[in-house]
C-alpha cells in the first residue's frame, strides 16, 4: 500500500528540489556574481559586506587568477562584474565584445613585492639578490595566465635577471599560491603584490618593493559583463567600488589609487 | 627406513576436535595407510612431508631427522627428500608434461634435465605426451606425469595420497600395477594412502589401519583385512574378506570359474578373464556359514575345511577368524558361537556360495 | 610546449609504471597469501588514494615531502633535495595515485591462483622466491598485465596530485595533462587540441594492447 503512494511522493519531492535549484540560479533581483582577481580577495569581501548592508542584495564572489576568470566568462559563465589585475584580460574580453565598454574603468593600482619565508637564512634585500646561487627556487605566477606572473617576468627581464633565474622558477596558478609556496618554505623567494604581504600574517617577510621604473604600472580595471542579468545591482556594486568608501577600503588593504 | 612417532591435536573454536597419534616404521616396499575419511591418514602423510607440523614427536628418514620436537628441529618441506603425488595430480597448467617433470629435477646440468625427464616419461609409458599440456591429457596420463614429476626430484621416499581415486576401474588397475613396478625398480619406500581395500591388498607390502586418529592394526594386508584383531579394526576394514588369486579354470557351460587362492580354491560365477591372470575376490563376512560337520548336498559350491584361529568382538558384533589355507573372517552371532562351541583350535567347515564371491578387480 | 610535455610524460609514466608494477605486485602478493592482523586495514590504506580527491592526496604529499614536510625536512637536511617541483615528484604523485589500482588487480590475480600449486613446488624442493617466479607469477600473468595497463593509463592522466606536489613548470614537471590545462587557460587552443589527441591515441593504444595481451590462450 505504501508503494503506491511512494511514486507520486518521489515525483513531488524531485519537482520541488528541481524548482529550488533552478530558482536559485535564476537569481533574485539583487543577487550578483563578481569574478575578481585573487589579490582583491580581502578588499572586495569587505566591500561586498558593505554592499549587502547598504542594498540588501547578495554578492557571490569568484576569486581566481585573472586569466582563468577571463576564460570562464568567454565560456559563458553567468558573471555580472569582472575585476582583473591587469588590462590584458579586460582588453581581450572587450575585443570579443563580452563587456560593457562604457562601464570599464581603472579603480586601483598595485606594486610588486619580493617576499621571502620568515626566518629564512637566505636574506634577500633586493630583486638583484635573486641572482645569488643560494636562491634555489623562485616562485612567480604563470606568466601565461597570471597577471602577477606577467608583471614579474617583465620586471625580471627589465632588470636583466631573467636569463639567470629562468631555470630556477616555480610557476604557480595564481598569486596566492606563490605566497603559499613562500610561507611553506618550498621556495627561497617569491614575487607577489605588495597587497599580498600582509595576508601572510608574518610568515613571509617583505624583502623589496618594485618601483615604477622596474615595471609598467599595475592597473586594475573593473567592468560590467554584457548580458548580466542584474545590471542594475551590478552597476550599484561597481559604483560602490569606485566610491570614496570603496577606495578607502582598498587603500586600507594596501592598494594605491588609480591614476 | 622411515621412522614415525608423533602426536598432533587439532582445535576448532578453542576445543580439541581431533587427536592424531602415529607411531610406525616403514622399512621397504609399499606401506598402505588405510582407513575411512577423516581418520587422519592424509594428515600423517602430510606430516612426513612437512606440510603439517606435529605438536610433539620425531620423524626421521634414513637417519636424517626431519622433525624432532625435543631438539627443536623442523626441516622445511623443501629440504626433505620426499616426493609427493597429490590426489588431484596438480600438474602445473602452464607447463607441458615434459616441463612439469623437468621442474622436479633438482641436480644435473640443464641439458641433461630434459633427457632425464623424457626417460622418466618413457618408463611410465607416456613418452608421447611430452609436449602436451595437462588439460590435453587423460586422467591416467596426468597421474603418470604426476608420478614422474615426483620421482624426478630423486626422493628417498614417495608419498602418495589416494592417487587413483578419480580414475575408472580399468585404468586404476593398470596404474596400480605400474606403481608397484616403479617401486620395485626404484627400491625406495612408498607410503600409500587409500580407502580402497583392493588397492591395499593389491599393492601393499604392509598395511596400517587407522581409525579416528589412531593406528589400530598393523601387518600384512591380507591378514589385516581378513583377520582383524579387534572390533575397531574390523569395523575399519569393513565386512569384506579381500583375497588375491589367479584364474585356474573356466567351465562356461556350467556357469562357473575356479580361482586359485594359493592355499585353497574357490568356485565363483563364470567370468571371462584369461586363465592365470591375477584377480581380486571379495567375500562378505556375513556371506559365509560355519559348520562343525561337513555338509555335502547344498547349493553352496564351496565347502572349505579350516580351523578357528580367533574369536573377536563383543555381543553385538562378533567375527570368527578362521584359517583354511587363507585367512577368512566370518560374522557370526554370539548365540551361534556358544551353540557350536566355536573357539580357537576347533575344526570347522566354511560354506560359501559361488555367487557370494565377487570379483573386485 | 607539446614536445617537452610529451617527453616528460613519457619519462614520468614509464618510470611510474615500472615502480608501481613491482611494488603493487609485491603488496598484492602479501595481501593474497599472507595472514596478519592489520591486513584489511593495510588494504584500506593502500586503496585510499583511489577514493580521496586527487588534490587531497596531493596536499598530503606536499605536507609529507615538501621542504619543511614531515619527512621532507630530513631528506632536505641529508641531501639538500626534495621531490617538490621536480619530475621525480611527478613520478611520486603518479605512483601514489595509480598504486591502488595495481594492488587491487594484483591481489585478485594472485588470489585466483590455486595456492596448492605453490605447495607442489615446495614439495619439489623449490624455495619461495623460485616458486613465485616460476609458478605463481606465470599463472597470474594475465591479471597482472591488465593491472599494469590500468596503471599506465592512470599515470598518463594524472593531474591533481601532480599539480600540487610537482607544480606546473614547463619542461620540468609539466606533463601532458598539465600542459593541456595551461594551453586552455592561456587561450592556446591549437596546442590543447594536439595534446588532447596525443593522449587519446595513447589511451586507445593502451586498451588495444591490454586486449591482445589478455586474450585467452588457444583452447585445447
Amino acid at each position: 500500500m505504501c508503494a503506491l503512494r511512494l511514486k507520486p511522493a518521489l515525483f513531488i519531492a524531485f519537482a520541488v528540489l528541481w524548482g529550488a535549484a533552478t530558482g536559485a540560479t535564476k537569481g533574485q533581483p539583487r543577487q550578483i556574481v563578481v569574478s575578481a582577481a585573487i589579490s582583491l580577495k580581502e578588499a572586495f569581501s569587505e566591500i561586498g559586506g558593505l554592499y549587502q548592508s547598504r542594498t540588501g542584495g547578495e554578492v557571490t564572489f569568484n576569486f581566481a587568477a585573472s586569466g582563468e576568470l577571463e576564460k570562464q566568462i568567454e565560456a559563458g559563465a553567468p558573471v555580472d562584474v569582472f575585476a582583473s589585475a591587469s588590462e590584458k584580460e579586460m582588453d581581450q574580453l572587450q575585443a570579443k565584445r563580452l563587456i560593457d565598454e562604457a562601464s570599464r574603468a581603472n579603480f586601483a593600482r598595485n606594486t610588486l613585492a619580493l617576499v621571502i619565508p620568515a626566518g629564512s637564512e637566505v636574506a634577500l634585500h633586493s630583486f638583484a639578490d635573486l641572482a645569488w646561487p643560494s636562491v634555489k627556487r623562485i616562485a612567480i605566477g604563470n606568466p601565461k595566465t597570471v597577471p602577477a606572473g606577467q608583471y614579474a617576468r617583465q620586471l625580471l627581464e627589465k632588470m636583466q635577471l631573467w636569463p639567470k633565474v629562468e631555470s630556477r622558477l616555480v610557476l604557480a596558478e595564481n598569486v596566492r599560491q606563490v605566497l603559499d609556496y613562500v610561507v611553506r618554505g618550498e621556495v627561497e623567494a617569491g614575487i607577489v603584490y605588495s597587497t599580498d604581504v600582509q595576508i601572510a600574517h608574518g610568515k613571509a617577510t617583505l624583502a623589496a618593493r618594485a618601483t615604477d621604473l622596474d615595471v609598467d604600472p599595475i592597473q586594475y580595471p573593473i567592468a560590467l559583463v554584457k548580458d548580466s542579468v542584474n545590471s542594475r545591482a551590478a552597476r550599484q556594486f561597481v559604483d560602490l567600488v569606485r566610491s570614496p568608501e570603496g577606495i578607502r577600503i582598498l587603500e586600507k588593504h594596501g592598494f594605491l589609487a588609480a591614476k | 627406513m622411515l621412522r614415525v612417532d608423533f602426536k598432533k591435536q587439532f582445535k576448532t573454536g578453542g576445543r580439541v576436535s581431533f587427536r592424531l597419534e602415529a607411531s610406525f616404521v616403514v622399512q621397504q616396499g609399499i606401506a598402505v595407510l588405510f582407513g575411512p575419511s577423516g581418520s587422519g591418514k592424509t594428515t600423517i602423510l602430510r606430516s612426513i612431508a612437512g606440510l603439517v607440523i606435529p605438536d610433539d614427536g620425531r620423524i626421521e628418514l634414513d637417519n636424517q631427522v626431519y622433525f624432532d620436537s625435543a631438539a627443536g628441529i623442523s626441516l622445511p618441506i623443501q629440504k626433505r627428500s620426499i616426493g609427493f603425488v597429490f590426489q588431484d595430480y596438480l600438474l602445473f597448467p602452464h607447463l607441458t608434461a615434459l616441463q612439469n617433470v623437468v621442474y622436479g629435477i633438482r641436480s644435473v646440468a640443464s641439458g641433461g634435465r630434459r633427457d632425464r625427464a623424457r626417460h622418466l616419461l618413457e618408463i611410465l609409458g607416456i613418452g608421447d605426451t611430452a609436449d602436451r599440456y595437462p588439460r590435453q591429457l587423460s586422467g591416467g596420463e596426468q597421474q603418470r606425469v604426476a608420478l614422474a614429476r615426483a620421482l624426478a626430484s630423486d626422493p628417498a621416499i614417495l608419498l602418495l595420497d589416494e592417487p587413483l581415486s578419480s580414475l575408472d576401474a580399468a585404468t586404476r588397475l593398470r596404474l596400480l600395477e605400474e606403481i608397484v613396478d616403479v617401486q620395485r625398480k626404484t627400491k625406495i619406500p612408498f607410503v600409500y594412502v587409500t580407502h580402497s581395500p583392493v588397492d591395499a591388498v593389491r599393492a601393499g607390502d604392509s598395511a596400517l589401519i587407522l581409525d579416528s586418529g589412531r593406528i589400530i592394526q598393523e601387518g600384512k594386508p591380507l591378514e589385516v583385512f581378513n583377520a582383524p584383531r579387534n572390533l575397531a579394526a574390523s569395523r575399519a576394514v569393513v565386512n569384506e574378506n579381500v583375497l588375491l588369486g589367479r584364474i585356474w579354470d573356466h567351465q562356461e557351460e556350467e556357469g562357473i570359474s575356479v580361482i586359485d587362492l594359493g592355499g585353497c580354491r574357490l568356485v565363483t560365477p563364470y567370468n571371462s578373464l584369461r586363465k592365470n591372470s591375477p584377480v581380486t575376490i571379495g567375500i562378505r563376512s556375513d556371506d559365509i556359514i560355519i559348520s562343525r560337520e561337513p555338509i555335502r548336498q547344498t547349493s553352496a559350491r564351496n565347502m572349505l575345511e579350516g580351523t578357528v584361529t580367533d574369536v573377536v568382538g563383543d555381543g553385538s558384533e562378533t567375527n570368527v577368524l578362521t584359517w583354511c589355507g587363507v585367512s577368512l573372517k566370518v560374522r557370526v552371532t554370539a548365540q551361534a558361537i556358544k551353540a557350536l562351541g566355536l573357539q580357537p583350535g576347533v575344526k570347522v567347515y566354511l560354506l560359501i556360495k559361488a555367487s557370494s564371491c565377487h570379483v573386485l578387480s | 610546449m607539446i614536445w617537452p610535455a610529451f617527453k616528460l610524460s613519457l619519462l614520468v609514466v614509464s618510470l611510474t609504471t615500472v615502480f608501481v608494477a613491482v611494488v603493487g605486485t609485491a603488496c598484492g602478493f602479501l595481501l593474497a597469501r599472507r595472514q596478519f592482523r592489520a591486513k584489511e586495514l593495510c588494504d584500506a590504506v593502500l586503496t585510499l588514494p583511489m577514493l580521496l580527491p586527487p588534490t587531497v592526496t596531493g596536499y598530503y604529499l606536499i605536507v609529507l615531502l615538501g621542504k619543511r614536510g614531515l619527512l621532507g625536512r630530513y631528506l632536505y637536511q641529508l641531501t639538500g633535495w626534495t621531490p617538490a617541483f621536480t619530475w621525480q615528484g611527478a613520478v611520486v604523485a603518479a605512483g601514489v595515485m595509480s598504486l591502488p589500482i595495481m594492488v587491487k588487480s594484483a591481489r585478485a590475480a594472485l588470489e585466483s591462483v590455486d595456492a596448492r600449486y605453490e605447495m607442489v613446488s615446495f614439495s619439489l624442493g623449490k624455495g619461495e622466491f623460485e616458486t613465485f617466479f616460476r609458478v605463481t607469477l606465470p599463472l597470474a600473468l594475465r591479471g597482472l598485465l591488465a593491472g599494469i595497463v590500468l596503471t599506465f593509463a592512470r599515470a598518463l592522466g594524472e593531474f591533481g596530485a601532480t599539480l600540487m606536489l610537482a607544480g606546473n613548470i614547463p619542461g620540468k614537471t609539466q606533463t601532458m595533462p598539465l600542459a593541456i590545462f595551461e594551453a586552455f587557460q592561456a587561450g592556446e587552443d591549437r596546442q590543447a587540441q594536439v595534446l588532447a589527441l596525443i593522449l587519446t591515441f595513447a589511451s586507445i593504444a593502451a586498451i588495444y594492447l591490454t586486449n591482445i595481451l589478455t586474450r585467452s590462450p588457444k583452447s585445447a
